[in-house]
């Protein structure tokens, strides 16, 4: 059984990665299992000077998923690369960076930083809500998407992931733009924007108001935002949003992704991402599929 | 002690006033040792996201957790009959540091906030300690039965309505008590009376704090409490910073 996944020319040994903001740096989770087992790790989004976020409340459950107004909290790049880089790189798995900003240069800048380490990947977010000016502004048109990505291309020497936000037109036109930019492979999909209410209190259960909605509820959508955007782009897609099950990351796989993505499943439950990776192994072997890479693209659409 | 994913069975569930209920699970397995004020992020029916629920009483075989009826999640928790199976990441967070060099040791709770007090008292018995206890009216009190009695020194109960002991807060009878070190754990308004008289009498005190919780081990930072470290304000994360932070250091 081989479930062994290139992308950009990083090899990974299996197709399960964490998604950025679910995972800390992984050292949490190495309590419950053995993360290094895991193809890849992303680390929390990462600005140039440590953030604090947004005020609580930062959480709602909402039916079949929740909403997120965390704001970006994180130590800052310069901290990640002294203690928890070290750490991330200790597991085995790919280690991937996620570099967020609020401006061009800090975009740059923290690329650059970045590019000086042994992180195996960058990921760059620019599709935040939860942050004014997290990086959104980049990600919403095309225009945008293309300005910033080329901007990173030059300074960036790793393999450099883009991560498109859903809260736009048509998607797909973002993923050509950062392809055209240079991206190497592109991973979708963010947080949806939306919001919860509390009818009794009326106000709303976030204290910013709105947040960003993941797990199951935003599956299908994420589905079929990664079909369209395999069929726009011949660089590599992760696909995420929702996944809970290896038959979930086996799905994303048929719609065209190399590798995917878990991230709220591991909030709901602390080995969900091992489990998936047993679950997507036992179905391969169950139906005799012999490289998980046979499933990418693989969708009957006639 | 690494948190384990334990599997429980509810062996009785009881409810006292209608909204606050005493849930004893068992283990098949041995539980790890659970520390005063620690908690567990239950599995509740129905919903995604766990519920984290401070321990009341454990030993290696036996858990008790009082659960407050406040939502969808803890209802559905709360309606399952003896035999109902879920599952519960434990022991979480940082417990009350037990100071033994403290004289009088004063626990001052509030309702479902009594709760991850009484372990201060029953795994430390050489420690001399005063409860003050608060709860709406007398039903409410039996959610505890006689358990603090039987680990305290000296309990004081207190009712909003009269209906047993002292009428009013158990937050009046601080300066009768005198406290070396005070533990807290309850509303908002019980902890901003203890931490003024803490600042003004120079008490210790340590409080646990509540927050809307993701994945309870750290890891995705919705937790926050506003907490003054070194003279600046942060937000740290009620799971694995808390649930207990010194009092003063509380932005209430």
């Amino acid at each position: 059984m081989n479930m062994k996944t290139t992308i950009a020319g990083v090899q990974f040994k299996n197709p399960i990665i964490t998604a950025s903001g679910t995972f800390g740096f992984g050292r949490e989770y190495n309590n419950f299992y053995d993360v290094g087992l895991l193809g890849g790790i992303c680390s929390k989004g990462l600005t140039l000077e440590p953030r604090q976020g947004n005020q609580p409340v930062r959480i709602a459950e909402t039916p079949s998923g929740m909403l997120n107004s965390v704001g970006l909290q994180n130590p800052g790049v310069e901290y990640f690369i002294q203690n928890e880089l070290p750490f991330m790189k200790s597991t085995g798995a790919v280690v991937i960076a996620n570099a967020a900003g609020s401006c061009e240069a800090d975009y740059v800048r923290i690329v650059q930083m970045l590019s000086d380490t042994d992180v195996d990947m960058i990921e760059l977010n620019i599709s935040c809500p939860n942050v004014k000016k997290g990086g959104m502004a980049f990600g919403v048109d095309p225009e945008g998407v293309e300005h910033i990505v080329k901007a990173v291309r030059h300074v960036c020497k790793k393999p450099l992931i883009v991560k498109l936000t859903p809260n736009v037109a048509d998607i797909s036109k973002n993923a050509l733009a950062a392809q055209n930019a240079g991206a190497d492979a592109i991973s979708l999909i963010n947080t949806v924007a939306a919001m919860a209410v509390d009818y009794k209190t009326r106000r709303p259960v976030l204290n910013a108001v709105t947040g960003g909605l993941s797990g199951p509820a935003v599956k299908p959508v994420a589905l079929r935002m990664v079909y369209q955007c395999y069929k726009a782009v011949n660089i590599p897609i992760i696909g995420m949003g929702g996944i809970v099950s290896g038959t979930d990351a086996a799905e994303f796989m048929l719609c065209g992704a190399a590798a995917v993505q878990v991230g709220t499943a591991n909030i709901f439950e602390p080995l969900a991402a091992i489990n998936i990776l047993n679950e997507l192994t036992n179905l391969c072997e169950h139906d005799n599929i012999t490289n998980v890479q046979s499933l990418v693209g693989g969708l009957r659409v006639d | 002690m690494k948190p384990v994913v334990a599997q429980l069975t509810i062996s009785k569930i009881e409810c006292f006033d209608g909204s606050v209920y005493r849930v004893e699970a068992s283990s098949d397995t041995a539980l790890p040792n659970i520390a005063a004020g620690q908690f567990a992020h239950i599995k509740v029916p129905g919903k995604s996201l766990r519920r984290p629920i401070c321990v009341y009483k454990s030993d290696e075989h036996t858990i008790t957790f009082i659960v407050a009826d406040v939502g969808e999640g803890t209802h559905a928790f709360v309606t399952q009959k003896a035999g109902y199976k879920f599952d519960a990441i434990l022991p979480l967070g940082n417990g009350f540091p037990i100071l033994q060099d403290k004289k009088n040791i004063v626990l001052l709770g509030g309702g479902t906030g009594c709760a991850p007090l009484i372990k201060i008292a029953g795994q430390n018995p050489s420690l001399h300690v005063t409860a003050l206890l608060g709860f709406r009216n007398a039903a409410a009190m039996g959610t505890y039965k006689n358990d603090f009695d039987r680990v305290c020194k000296r309990v004081l109960y207190c009712t909003d309505d009269g209906s047993y002991g002292h009428h009013g807060f158990p937050t009046d009878l601080l300066a009768e008590v005198s406290p070396d070190v005070l533990y807290v754990c309850g509303a908002y308004g019980m902890m901003k009376t203890a931490q003024d008289y803490c600042k003004k009498h120079g008490v210790t005190g340590y409080a646990s704090m509540e927050q809307r919780m993701g994945c309870g081990v750290g890891a995705c930072l919705v937790c926050s409490v506003n907490i003054m470290v070194d003279g600046e304000q942060k937000l740290l994360r009620a799971c694995a910073d808390g649930p207990v932070f010194p009092l003063e250091d509380i932005v209430l």
